[in-house]
């Protein structure tokens, strides 16, 4: 099992070298000119030719991405702001927590709600409450999520004076930007736990558990749920890292410093290395949960458990069964 | 008593005259002289006495899908949605470049169903146009996605070895970058346009389509009909896309129908950012973001726009629910 | 169920930790704060290519002279005086005791390096400074004068000394890349910054140490970054903020008719005129004056307003703004589509002829409106638009047929600077060049100290241009914003050298 964990953790060093050459190759294509782009009103041929040099765009693209590889290994370091030259990690560590929190917040509550919920309308399949909750959720899929956002902006904001409008100076400010970032994993997961718990609930071990005179709450509760989570669990990760790509429009309407809006200004302002600084950050973040969840996965179900470990078991039951028709032989 | 019967059984098949009251006559009418063998008495689809003609697996799932109201509804709404887009120039007698500055912000009137955006042009004409704008580019995304998909899938499933690992490799550094940005650093990259924000926009969807077909043409490939295939000499592409691709349709049919809905929210995000399809091309995203700003002097530039989206999102996941259920019934019944 | 009830404690945990850290700044004193909403980033530190918060900076950081808003009149809030020993020197006397937020004081020294570093960095008024002789400026042994020479007669002038003054002896310590000037300030103003969260806020206080005899009003100043302006506007409504900046047209109309309680409404110009900038090179129309004409009668200025700046615009007329020295009103071309295509068709182009207008998404809406407005006189114009950089790269590579250019004279009002972009040839901006050889006398005779000669030459310029008409002069962006009256007074004239500033005095 360590072994198979080792594997994975090391797996992702490559992975995410590769996240880098692509992210950078992507924003080195995309035109636009850095150094034009700093001297703004003062350029001259000459200014011009010095920032070009002082950047190290006149170095070629192997040079440029060698740079940058080094740069990120070794130190850390993903370069500076080409708007204000404030190093590029200081900015992103700046605006993380509100990401972080956002993200983290909308997804686990999304999972408390959808997953007994989604169960409950699995068990009272055919009635009242699955329609109910299959009915919402497609309307619910079907609202664009920025629109869901100034609509509640103006709702609360304007019309009730109940919450701030903008900014996360004291923790009301968080609400409205959980609540809009909630309905995407919310829907996801509610339908996937309803259809794999239906799913579930049709298979003979759980009949065999009700004709064995198992509860209906334990068949539910221990039995099913555990088998129908599974893949409701391995979409955990993907949806952490949807939240967290899925910030820039909630932060754009809200005004939240994070990591959606740094990315939104740079791109704007032409700003590379935040833009691609944010990109390989959140897909560190993002590659890393997805390996956690995974790795959660794996322990969590005995038969991939099994499958991991049970190589060196099997081979050694093999060799007993042969050695016992050996000797039976 | 049991000689007698079995004795009269055996003069079935139309060999000679017999009793015409007889259950066994009976039940040989209701099978229109087929052999008794074909009657299976668990089969839902002959417990009333229904039967089929052909057997087709289509008509099994277009059967299923038309009982289910709510896919139903999604398809009728997607079809209009497509073919108000596909007839807007038709539907409306405004231009939608035709500017009457003065007349800007104009509420819902005869004159203009919709009213007028910022520009004084019609609302309604920027709206079906912009349909037409916002489904041609999902689409494009949708065809991208899928065929990129299937030609990666393909080699992946069916050839295996580095090749495969390869491509799961890039796969895995291609998913590790959230969707979103995914699109946005393409988007940016590329540029604004219809066919740039399409292949941004199905860049996001190529990997969990990939995974899907390799997957089917995994469990796929050791099936017998394969074997025979290759074992008769076809070429490897041959069997790739007689055989199997088929089989592994159904499941990349639902995937692209759900993809749809999320296409035309990843491509409404982007114009809210500022990439994506640009005016004066009309999207409804691009509307929409433009009437959010004024939203609260006209709030019908940045609702009317919503609301279609909202529609065709709802149409497409009814369908594509629909379209699911149909294919693999074990789920409902 | 256990399970649910310890993952929703934690979370309640994890929200009551970040509740503590992020509360603050709600200390009950009975100082006086003033909350500014803005759509501008304001917490982008001065940086070369946006002068980002200026608002903010402006209360920590003096110039060395500006215009005061209320008289008109230019003064200077660390110089006693200043005027030219003879033709070629320009003499500074210091104010005694002027301290920077550290302590120091401000010498010379501080001035000659403040400019001769801008010079040296390209930054954005180089041009016009590398008219002094920087090598050769003196220090009195006090400290407190300065002489420069320059290279020209009686130029370029104390109005190009406009630069935020530096503490040299802190800027050989730190250098450009030190984090430090996060939110760390070294100005010679009353103001100093406490605290600057980036995206969302940054804070200005009173420095105690402040050498001015004045008092301010407020102690703590606030500047909120709103990214959408509806928020910012109903954070306005509710009372969170004090003052509006970038409220739009909407609610400005709405405040202008009344509908907002003790709040006054500012309309003010950027002080940056637009005008149709065509390469006359590149369309071989543009070189006929009626043709320039015709595009002027064609278009009308009020629909391009209302599309571009949703109304927040004023018509100037004149490709110089209505707040420079010397504007004078020489003129409009009214809305007339027949004289339009009388005109073009006088200049043998009645089939009209095309052009591709290159200009990026600010301009996006005013760019519609033009193309449509041409149109009705047979002028087509193709739009080329993207974003800010790579278009601006492409203009100043001389790619464009044309484009809008801002207007040229710097903010503190001294149009003879501006014209200067006019007329050289290798500038950047080749499609605002003019090839009329008595332009360079005509500016170089405003180069005076004589205020009434200036004035003058310079009313001919503006004549001759709207004559002439090399460009169609199209309007002035505004800014609307607001206030509460019972924060700040009712006639506040807040805009100094085009920016809004928030010194208020006692």
């Amino acid at each position: 099992m360590a072994k198979y964990i080792l594997k994975r953790f090391l797996w992702m060093i490559p992975i995410l070298l590769c996240v880098i050459i692509v992210v950078f190759t992507v924003m080195y294509f995309t035109p636009g000119d850095p150094a034009m782009a700093i001297l703004g009103n003062s350029y001259t041929p000459e200014s011009y030719e010095a920032k070009v040099r002082e950047l190290g765009l006149d170095k070629p693209y192997i040079v440029q991405l060698g740079n940058y590889l080094i740069n990120i290994v070794t130190k850390f370091d993903f370069g500076k702001s080409y708007m204000n030259n404030r190093s590029v990690t200081t900015q992103i560590l700046e605006r993380l927590q509100p990401t972080l929190i956002i993200g983290a917040v909308s997804v686990l509550l999304s999972q408390l709600i959808a997953i007994p919920v989604g169960i409950t309308a699995a068990t009272h399949h055919g009635k009242i409450q699955d329609y109910t909750v299959s009915s919402l959720c497609i309307i619910l899929a079907a609202i664009p999520g920025f629109l869901l956002a100034v609509f509640l902006m103006l709702l609360f904001c304007l019309k009730l004076n109940w919450l701030p409008a903008a900014g996360i100076t004291n923790w009301y400010g968080y609400i409205l930007p959980i609540v809009c970032s909630i309905f995407g994993p919310l829907v996801s997961s509610c339908r996937m736990t309803r259809s794999s718990m239906l799913e579930v609930i049709r298979k003979d071990y759980i009949r065999t558990a009700r004709a064995k005179g198992v509860s209906e709450h334990d068949v539910i509760h221990k039995h099913a749920l555990k088998n129908a989570l599974i893949p409701v669990l391995t979409m955990l990760g993907m949806h952490l890292g949807g939240a967290m790509g899925g910030s820039i429009l909630v932060e754009t309407i809200f005004t939240v410093p994070g990591l959606g809006i740094l990315m939104k200004n740079a791109i704007y302002n032409l700003d590379y290395p935040v833009v691609e600084g944010c990109v390989i950050f959140v897909s560190f973040i993002m590659s890393l949960l997805m390996l956690l969840t995974d790795l959660a996965y794996a322990a969590v179900d005995p038969r991939v458990r099994d499958q991991i470990t049970g190589g060196g078991k099997k081979k050694r039951r093999k060799k007993a069964a042969q050695s016992m028709e050996g000797i039976a032989a | 008593m049991t000689d007698m019967k079995t004795k009269k059984s055996s003069h079935q098949g139309g060999h000679g005259h017999h009793d015409k009251n007889s259950p066994e006559s009976k039940a040989l009418k209701k099978t229109n002289g087929k052999h008794p063998g074909n009657n299976h008495p668990f089969d839902p689809e002959r417990r009333h006495g229904k039967r089929r003609r052909k057997h087709s697996q289509w008509g099994d799932v277009w059967f299923r899908l038309r009982k289910n109201k709510l896919a139903v509804i999604g398809m009728v709404l997607a079809s209009v949605l497509i073919l108000l887009a596909v007839f807007a120039p038709i539907l409306t007698p405004y231009s939608q470049e035709t500017q009457d500055i003065q007349n800007q912000f104009q509420m819902p009137s005869w004159e203009h169903p919709l009213g007028t955006d910022n520009f004084g042009r019609d609302l309604l004409t920027r709206v079906l146009y912009g349909g037409r704008t916002s489904l041609l580019v999902a689409f494009m995304a949708l065809m991208f996605s899928v065929f990129v998909a299937i030609i990666l899938g393909a080699i992946a499933g069916y050839y295996g070895g580095m090749l495969e690992m390869v491509i799961m490799r890039m796969t895995d550094v291609i998913q590790s970058i959230p969707p979103v940005l995914l699109a946005v650093v393409v988007s940016a990259a590329l540029g604004s346009g219809v066919w740039q924000t399409a292949i941004a926009v199905g860049i996001a969807g190529v990997a969990p389509n990939m995974r899907l077909i390799r997957g089917q043409i995994l469990a796929v490939r050791g099936e017998e009909y394969v074997e025979a295939a290759v074992a008769i000499g076809s070429s490897n592409i041959a069997v790739m896309f007689k055989q199997i691709l088929p089989n592994v349709l159904s499941p990349l049919i639902v995937s692209a129908s759900m993809g749809i809905g999320g296409n035309i929210t990843a491509i409404s995000g982007l114009s809210f950012i500022g990439l994506g399809v640009r005016p004066p091309i009309s999207e409804w995203g691009n509307i929409m973001t433009s009437g959010l700003e004024y939203i609260r002097r006209f709030w019908p530039m940045a609702v009317f726009p919503g609301i279609m989206i909202m529609l065709t999102l709802f149409a497409f996941n009814c369908f594509g629910d629909g379209l699911r259920d149909a294919l693999d019934p074990k789920l409902k019944h | 169920m256990k399970k649910y009830l310890a993952l929703f404690l934690a979370l309640v945990m994890v929200f009551a930790c970040t509740a503590c850290t992020n509360t603050g700044g709600n200390a009950g004193t009975t100082s006086r704060t003033l909350t500014i909403g803005t759509n501008n980033d304001v917490t982008i530190p001065f940086d070369n290519t946006n002068a980002t918060n200026v608002n903010g900076l402006g209360l920590c950081y003096d110039r060395l002279t500006y215009l005061d808003p209320y008289t008109g009149e230019r003064v200077s809030n660390v110089l006693d005086d200043w005027y030219y020993e003879d033709n070629l020197h320009l003499v500074l006397e210091i104010k005694d005791g002027v301290t920077f937020t550290d302590g120091t004081a401000l010498t010379g020294e501080d001035l000659i390096y403040t400019y001769s570093d801008e010079v040296a960095r390209g930054g954005n008024n180089a041009n016009n400074l590398s008219n002094f002789d920087w090598d050769n400026a003196t220090v009195s042994a006090d400290g407190l004068t300065v002489t420069i020479p320059t290279f020209e007669e009686y130029a370029p002038g104390i109005v190009s000394l406009n630069s935020w003054i530096e503490n040299k002896a802190f800027d050989d310590v730190h250098s450009v890349d030190d984090e430090i000037w996060w939110d760390t300030v070294q100005g010679t103003g009353p103001y100093y910054c406490v605290e600057q969260v980036g995206g969302a806020y940054s804070t200005y206080a009173l420095r105690d140490n402040y050498w001015g005899s004045e008092e301010y009003e407020f102690d703590t100043i606030t500047f909120k970054y709103y990214s959408d302006l509806t928020a910012l506007f109903i954070d306005y409504e509710n009372g969170a903020i004090d003052v509006a900046l970038n409220i739009g047209s909407y609610n400005y109309e709405q405040i202008t008719s009344g509908n907002a309680k003790d709040t006054i409404a500012k309309l003010e110009g950027d002080g940056n005129p637009i005008s149709l900038c065509l390469d006359y090179s590149r369309v071989e129309a543009w070189n006929n004056p009626l043709v320039r004409q015709a595009v002027a009668y064609a278009i009308d200025v009020d629909s391009l307003g209302v599309a571009g700046f949703e109304g927040l615009y004023k018509n100037n007329g004149s490709v110089i703004p209505e707040t420079a020295s010397y504007y004078e009103y020489v003129g409009e071309y009214e809305f007339n589509l027949d004289k339009a295509r009388a005109l073009l068709a006088e200049a043998g182009y009645a089939d009209g002829f095309s052009f591709t207008l290159l200009t990026y998404e600010k301009y996006e809406d005013m760019a519609v409106a033009l193309q449509d407005m041409l149109k009705q006189i047979g002028i087509t114009v193709e739009l080329d638009l993207g974003q800010f950089m790579p278009q601006l790269k492409r203009m100043l590579a001389g790619e464009a047929d044309a484009i809008f250019l801002n207007g040229t004279t710097d903010n503190n009002g001294e149009p003879s600077l501006a014209y200067n972009k006019f007329i050289t040839p290798t500038d950047n901006v080749p499609a605002a060049s003019v090839l009329d050889a008595g332009w360079n006398a005509l500016i170089a005779s405003s180069y005076s100290l004589d205020a009434a000669a200036r004035e003058k030459v310079v009313h001919e310029i503006q004549e001759s241009f709207y004559e002439n008409v090399w460009q169609v002069a199209l309007l002035e962006k505004c800014e609307a914003w607001c206030y509460y009256d019972n924060v700040l007074s009712a006639d506040f004239e807040a805009y100094v050298g085009g920016v809004p500033t928030f010194r208020v005095l006692k």
